[in-house]
């Protein structure tokens, strides 16, 4: 009972069992403040002992004894919680074991690359007109049925480089190394990687960006600098050097240009 | 004799174990002293865990024929009397979880105009509720320590477990019990 001490509580239990009176008034006067609880308490004890019903023999005798077909009983509240739980752990168990079966191995992380091109389109073909009945008209070079490009429905055909076309990449907890490699491996491209440089696990999401910018990205997000080393090969060097132009743009294409 | 007294592991001697010693060597008429001499013992156990005469005399039969059925398996490590009133509590809390959900209102005496009352109707109806609102264990502790007067050692053998874990049960279900029959008081 709340605010009553665990010591008292029990001895007005004890008191309102035992009714000796002369240990009832002792406490009375010891404790004033308990005592209205412990006539309470004597009170439900001498009513609760008094609704024990009588016994049935005394009534209407004792019944024959025939065994009986025993009623199924329902499980005990407690063996319905083990065997839910074991339930509940096979069904986990399994989701997990499904999942690991479906997901790749580890060490092949997964590289997801969209490139975003515009789907390339054939020119359209226009038919000349018949010519009417008749006879044949002769023939002129510019009457032949040739293929004639609609400027307006026609899209361009994407001949930039792969290094310089859009895309899409995500990659989720990978090595850095490995993430650069893969941006540009997918572009055409070589790394290289400094020494000193510092591996780690990232996870990198980039859309509608060239190799170029997303090599820059990750180099201003993890602290390195990517130099085009003009022949296919980029170099990472750790640290960000701002404001500085390092590294030589040999090739001298301004779309190469990756660092600065 | 002296092989039922060493089969006896209490300290005082326990007569029942004669009755059971003749009933598992074939003689019938053993059991049904046993049975007669229980009957009322177990039927208050039973009554006052399911709240309900004629479910508890139902129960009652189902408890004595599962002592009937199994009373070879009784190893006498403890009285025949604590052995079976665990039978009785065990099975009577089951019961009561069966009947849980019924929707009807069962009371400790027998209803009013369909039998005659098997005794005056006396006893303090806030009790009546009060234990209708407790769970079938804490009524079976209740029952046990108030109406049967069992110490706590044959409480633990009842339902059991240790003394100490019989005497935390006891409190916890006499605590829970004083809060529903002081709701009751209002």
């Amino acid at each position: 009972m709340k605010g009553v001490p665990p010591e008292i509580d029990q001895l007005m239990w004890s008191l309102a069992e035992e009714s000796n009176q002369r240990a009832i008034d002792e406490f009375g006067e010891r404790y004033p403040q308990h005592r209205g609880e412990l006539m309470r308490r004597m009170a439900m004890v001498a009513s609760l002992r008094g609704a024990q019903p009588g016994t049935k023999t005394a009534v209407s005798g004792i019944p024959h004894f025939r065994p009986t077909e025993l009623r199924p009983t329902p499980p005990s509240p407690r063996l319905q919680l083990v065997v839910g739980a074991m339930m509940v752990a096979a069904i986990v168990m399994a989701g997990y074991t499904a999942y690991q079966f479906i997901q790749p191995p580890a060490g092949k992380p997964v590289m997801v690359v969209k490139p975003n091109l515009a789907p390339p389109t054939l020119p359209d073909v226009m038919p000349q007109a018949k010519p009417e009945a008749g006879p044949e008209p002769e023939k002129r070079v510019d009457e032949k049925l040739i293929p004639v490009r609609d400027p307006e429905s026609t899209q361009p055909v994407d001949s930039r480089p792969g290094y310089l076309k859009p895309k899409n990449v995500k990659l989720n907890d990978v090595d850095l190394t490995v993430a650069l490699k893969m941006v540009a491996a997918e572009a055409g491209l070589k790394v290289e990687i400094a020494p000193l440089f510092e591996d780690r696990k990232v996870s990198v999401e980039y859309h509608d960006m060239n190799t170029i910018d997303i090599l820059k990205a990750m180099g201003k997000e993890f602290e390195f600098t990517p130099f085009d080393q003009g022949d296919g090969t980029v170099l990472i060097v750790p640290a960000v050097d701002k404001g500085a132009k390092i590294g030589g743009d040999v090739s001298g294409d301004p779309a190469r240009k990756i660092s600065g | 004799m002296s092989a039922l007294i060493e089969k006896a592991k209490v300290g005082a001697f326990d007569e029942d174990i004669v009755l059971v010693e003749r009933f598992l060597g074939g003689d019938a008429d053993a059991f049904e002293g046993l049975y007669v001499k229980y009957y009322d013992k177990v039927f208050a156990i039973a009554r006052g865990v399911v709240l309900d005469a004629d479910e508890a005399a139902d129960a009652v039969q189902e408890i004595f024929t599962l002592v009937y059925r199994h009373l070879g398996r009784f190893d006498r490590r403890s009285r025949f009397s604590t052995w079976l009133f665990r039978v009785a509590v065990n099975r009577s809390i089951q019961q009561a979880r069966r009947n849980r959900y019924r929707s009807r209102t069962v009371e400790l005496t027998e209803a009013l105009g369909t039998t005659a009352p098997e005794e005056p109707d006396t006893h303090d109806p806030r009790i009546q509720a009060a234990m209708s609102k407790l769970v079938p264990a804490d009524r079976a502790l209740l029952v046990l320590f108030y109406w049967e007067e069992l110490n706590l050692q044959d409480i633990a053998d009842s339902i059991g477990c240790n003394v100490n874990a019989a005497k935390t049960r006891l409190y916890r279900a006499r605590e829970r019990f004083r809060v529903l029959y002081e709701q009751e008081v209002g």
